[in-house]
């Protein structure tokens, strides 16, 4: 049995968070003795206090993720924009952690906002932090420091692309296998997904893990997509605050939710040129082939489920306009939502099916966004959008320097969602160099910033993808 | 053990010899927890004393990390243990599945030693898993257990380094760039309070069981498939659905399933379909199989709803009474019990010969419960089985066995029940006291009154008496009222006592007839020394004047 106590504590982490974030949203529009700030005041230290009367509270912000007394919190997609505001908040200020020792008071968190409204605005906030709150005992302040995991960044890429590898080698194994009509064994693919998704829910990882999705193999497409989608699709997951466990069930079911192409004939799987109304007919099957393909191998129980279900799903669309064509009543379920948008996009990104050419990532999004609006889930969408960000993780850029580059990571900061870091990798002439990070919210001694991105390209077009720049 | 000949201090020893006894007792906890369930001494036992183990360890370091390699283990680069034998070996159970380190740290709880050592326990040679050591610890989530593992175990190939990008794709990718007039579109999307709640119910929603929507969708792919084969294997999966609803106790989805069944086999698809192109569903779901996890599912502690179980139920045939007058047998609750006689008794209404043979059974209790099926259904044809059992040597199956013959209301059974009157047991002597008087006919009222009326009747226990006279008040009518009050006035001088309880019983039965007239006789008895008919008969004036 699990200690009660910490039950409490895993189940008001989020709350802390989501009050701290009120109260200091609050702050920054009224003064902090206004009635609502007060009010506000009150309810955090309600809350903070029932715990304080049992043991202290550690709030320490590490990576994109915080952890309340060392257990990481998980957030729910309503509290979301309070999660990313606080966090903007630690990382504008450099705090790093917030420790509470006792019992607080009114005056206590009354002299917290206000110190951190005013090292917001201040040319060394953290030092201004610092100097405000000496004036109480019970809260200690600690700056934020570079985590140094265990493993250096070369490895943890490397990590990273093995997975990855991993991966599309299962996927390419379980297709033979099914193809073949021979039992399908799900150990090794449950295993990548699990490691999968601890990249995912750590940030930089992901976006390694992104990037990696830019790899578009036109000879072995369906592996690659399959994973791609997989990746995608667990990213979005974790973004609305999916656990671990569910993850890996969504992962899964993004994996496998083409292998009913299996049995469809490599030569309309492969055709160059469109596919003509009978390809059609036969591509359409391919939903419910994979639906059978699971049942078959895998008989009905609770993991099999969500990947036969999704298989089904995936291209029906939210406006069931899609296929294979259904009479009754039918809500997608959730996984099906998040993969026919993951789906959807690596495809476009891909020379395929939509399309024999590939957009860029951008114009990929905006394909979805405003042609396939009714036929995916918006809010989802609108998410994922969000997620990978206006400049996706892998795309080719020309800056306005004339400079080449691959974008390496999204800035989180949503003011500055268009300005990413990128990788150079061509100068102003279009002469290779050796890559360099850059980060396009840099300025210059004007107050300018030093580059932007002027327009995207298809980087499959050129044979140029993120990958090659990783360990 | 082999040891580096390097020596070690005397504390170092004891930390290794501390390494040793918690690897021999993980392997002791492993075995008592998997021959005894969690509520068991010896299985609690063995979890805390491993967990004492670990924390007399955590006095000492905060975490223990111990190397795994193929047939051994090694905690500070000491071997502490080492078994090359295939079977049983802890080593090689880590190594085969990639892990390369184990790493144990102060604050493990009892729970997680337990959950640690269910996972050591699965058997994963034999069960036909999904899942391998390294997805059940992941999926477990131990907060103090961690571990490494070598990610090159799941397969050898790597990504092909892709050659250097050719200068020319760069500069024609930046030619093409700079060339390129049209402008990136610019989405810009904002996420309101409504997508969040959206998303929120929707996360909400995936938490729902998902079954229905695997019958749906077997169900939306019937409507559109045309071939046999297709059609056959669709029946095929709907059989396995049914069977998942099963095992879970889901038995609203299981006749939702059945039901649409039904409605397609009688729509326009039954032109298409032949007698056996759903045999495997029935087959199943009247099969042992079914029947032995539905055992299950009703003996766990999953609360089953009665009118889903029963929606079920009116969609087996009797093909599966064989099975079920076997779980019957084996159900521990009576409330399970009740649940699947009167299963059995909508089921079998058709098939009395297959519902009879339980009674045949030579568990006293199956025999029973026939008979109670067979008293539900209480039809004429039930009465030959019935009566072959009218001897069963126990007398609660004698006794449920005239019960039944007196529910069917049939003339047929007085002369059998008639024997019963003799009984050597008094409980199955007032079963067929009850059961004649079910039988509205004169010819039982004939046999309740020469009972009554023969010589030894009076000499019976009065609640025996009691019976008899409470089915004659079945007959309401003037004779056997006379007979009555005939009964409560008359006065014996031997076997006094005796005889009140006679007059007593027949003061009760007025009572239940209502007879008026009975009035004074009534009253007059109220008066008597003895007890019982004093007392009956006042609880009959009362019923009268009420």
């Amino acid at each position: 049995m699990r200690d009660s106590k910490k039950i409490i504590l895993e189940e008001e982490s989020a709350n802390i968070i989501n009050c701290l974030a009120l109260v200091l949203k609050t702050a920054q529009i009224h003064d902090i003795n206004n009635i609502a700030v007060v009010k506000a005041i009150h309810k955090l230290i309600e809350l903070l206090n029932i715990i304080l009367s049992e043991e202290r509270i550690t709030l320490q912000l590490m990576g994109e993720n915080f952890y309340v007394n060392e257990r990481r919190v998980r957030h729910t997609v309503e509290h979301m924009s309070n999660f990313d505001f606080i966090l903007e908040e630690f990382k504008k200020i450099g705090v790093g952690s917030i420790l509470f020792e006792d019992t607080l008071e009114e005056r206590d968190i009354k002299v917290l906002i206000s110190a951190v409204v005013k090292a917001g605005s201040s040319a060394t906030p953290f030092e201004t932090l610092l100097d405000e709150m000496e004036q109480v005992d019970n809260l200690t302040i600690k700056e934020a420091i570079e985590i140094k995991d265990d493993i250096s960044e070369f490895e943890k890429k490397r990590l990273i692309k093995k997975s990855y590898s991993n991966a599309v080698s299962i996927m390419k194994g379980v297709s033979e296998t099914a193809k073949s009509n021979e039992r399908i064994n799900l150990a090794r693919s449950k295993r990548v997904i699990g490691s999968i998704v601890d990249h995912i829910v750590e940030q930089e990882c992901q976006s390694t893990l992104i990037g990696m999705t830019a790899i578009k193999d036109y000879d072995e497409y369906t592996y690659f997509h399959s994973v791609n989608v997989s990746i995608l699709s667990m990213a979005l997951g974790n973004k609305i605050g999916l656990p671990r466990k569910i993850l890996a069930d969504l992962g899964l079911a993004a994996l496998f939710h083409d292998l009913g192409k299996v049995d469809i004939p490599i030569e309309v799987l492969n055709k160059p040129s469109k596919l003509s109304d009978d390809d059609w007919t036969v591509m359409r099957q391919h939903p419910w082939l994979g639906t059978a393909k699971i049942l078959q191998f895998k008989g009905v129980n609770t993991s099999s489920i969500n990947i036969a279900i999704s298989a089904f799903e995936h291209h029906i669309n939210n406006d069931l306009s899609g296929y294979p064509h259904v009479e009754t009543a039918f809500d997608l379920e959730l996984f099906s939502k998040i993969i026919s948008i993951a789906d959807r996009y690596d495809a476009i990104t891909s020379s395929r099916i939509y399309s024999r050419t590939a957009h860029t990532p951008t114009e990929a999004l905006s394909i979805m966004y405003n042609d396939y609006g009714n036929e995916l889930d918006m809010p989802l969408l609108k998410m994922f959008i969000q997620m990978v960000g206006v400049y996706p993780i892998g795309c080719l850029v020309v800056l306005d320097t004339n400079e080449l580059g691959l974008v390496l990571d999204n800035n989180r900061d949503p003011q500055f969602i268009d300005r990413p870091c990128v990788l150079l990798i061509a100068d102003s002439a279009g002469n290779k160099i050796e890559s360099t990070e850059v980060d396009l919210t840099d300025k210059d001694e004007s107050g300018a910033f030093v580059r932007s991105v002027a327009r995207t390209l298809v980087s499959a077009q050129y044979g140029i993808d993120l990958s090659e720049y990783l360990p | 053990m082999n040891r580096d000949d390097e020596p070690v201090s005397s504390t170092a020893t004891a930390e290794i010899r501390l390494v040793e006894d918690i690897i021999q007792e993980i392997q002791k906890a492993k075995k008592q927890m998997r021959m005894y369930p969690p509520n068991n001494p010896v299985y609690i036992n063995a979890s805390k004393t491993l967990h004492d183990k670990f924390n007399n360890f955590f006095d000492l370091h905060p975490e223990l990390v111990l190397k795994i390699d193929k047939y051994a283990m090694t905690y500070n680069q000491e071997q502490v243990y080492f078994n090359q034998d295939k079977i049983d070996n802890l080593a090689l159970f880590f190594f085969k599945d990639g892990i390369r380190l184990i790493s144990i740290r102060k604050g493990l709880a009892p729970q997680e030693i337990q959950d640690f050592i269910a996972i050591l326990n699965v058997d994963f040679e034999t069960e036909a898993l999904d899942d391998d050591i390294v997805t059940m610890l992941w999926e477990r989530d131990f907060e103090n257990i961690k571990y490494v593992v070598d990610e090159n175990f799941l397969s050898d190939w790597e990504i092909p380094e892709k050659e250097a990008v050719p200068d020319n794709a760069i500069q024609s990718a930046h030619a093409d760039g700079l060339k390129k007039d049209k402008a990136d579109p610019k989405i810009s999307v904002h996420i309101d309070d409504a997508d969040h709640h959206y998303i929120a119910r929707e996360i909400e929603r995936q938490k729902q069981p998902k079954i229905q929507k695997v019958i749906t969708i077997l169900f939306e792919s019937l409507t559109h498939s045309d071939s046999p084969e297709d059609i056959e294997r669709i029946a095929g999966f709907i059989k396995d659905t049914l069977y998942f609803c099963i095992e879970h106790g889901d038995f609203y989805n299981a006749s939702h399933a059945l039901n649409l069944l039904a409605d397609y086999k009688s729509g326009p698809a039954k032109e298409r379909i032949t007698a056996g192109t759903f045999s495997v569903i029935e087959e199943a779901i009247n099969g042992e199989e079914f029947a032995h996890e539905l055992l299950k599912v009703l003996e766990s502690d999953a609360s089953v709803d009665s009118n889903h179980f029963s929606s079920y139920i009116d969609h087996l045939n009797p093909s599966v009474i064989p099975s079920f007058m076997h779980i019957l047998g084996e159900l521990q609750k009576m409330k399970n019990r009740r649940f699947l006689i009167d299963a059995l008794s909508k089921i079998g209404r058709n098939n009395i010969h297959a519902l009879a043979k339980g009674l045949h059974d030579t568990k006293w209790y199956v025999a029973r419960n026939a008979a109670l099926i067979l008293g539900n259904i209480a039809t004429r044809e039930t009465i030959p089985y019935l009566v072959e059992s009218l001897s069963h040597e126990d007398q609660r199956v004698r006794k449920a066995v005239v019960n039944a013959l007196g529910a069917t209301g049939c003339p047929d059974v007085i002369e059998h029940i008639k024997h019963c009157f003799q009984d050597p047991n008094f409980h199955v002597r007032n079963a067929a006291a009850k059961a004649m008087g079910s039988v509205h006919s004169e010819d039982a009222r004939q046999m309740l009154l020469k009972e009554i009326m023969s010589g030894n009747f009076h000499l019976k226990e009065l609640n025996e008496k009691k019976e008899f006279f409470t089915a004659l008040a079945n007959w309401q009518d003037q004779d056997v009222r006379d007979f009555m009050i005939k009964t409560l006035n008359t006065k014996k001088i031997f076997k006094k006592t005796k005889h009140d309880e006679s007059r007593a019983c027949a003061a009760y039965a007025l009572g239940l007839v209502r007879d008026k007239d009975a009035i004074p006789a009534l009253e007059k008895a109220c008066k008597s020394s003895n007890l019982s008919l004093r007392r009956f008969a006042s609880e009959a004036l009362r019923k009268l004047k009420d």
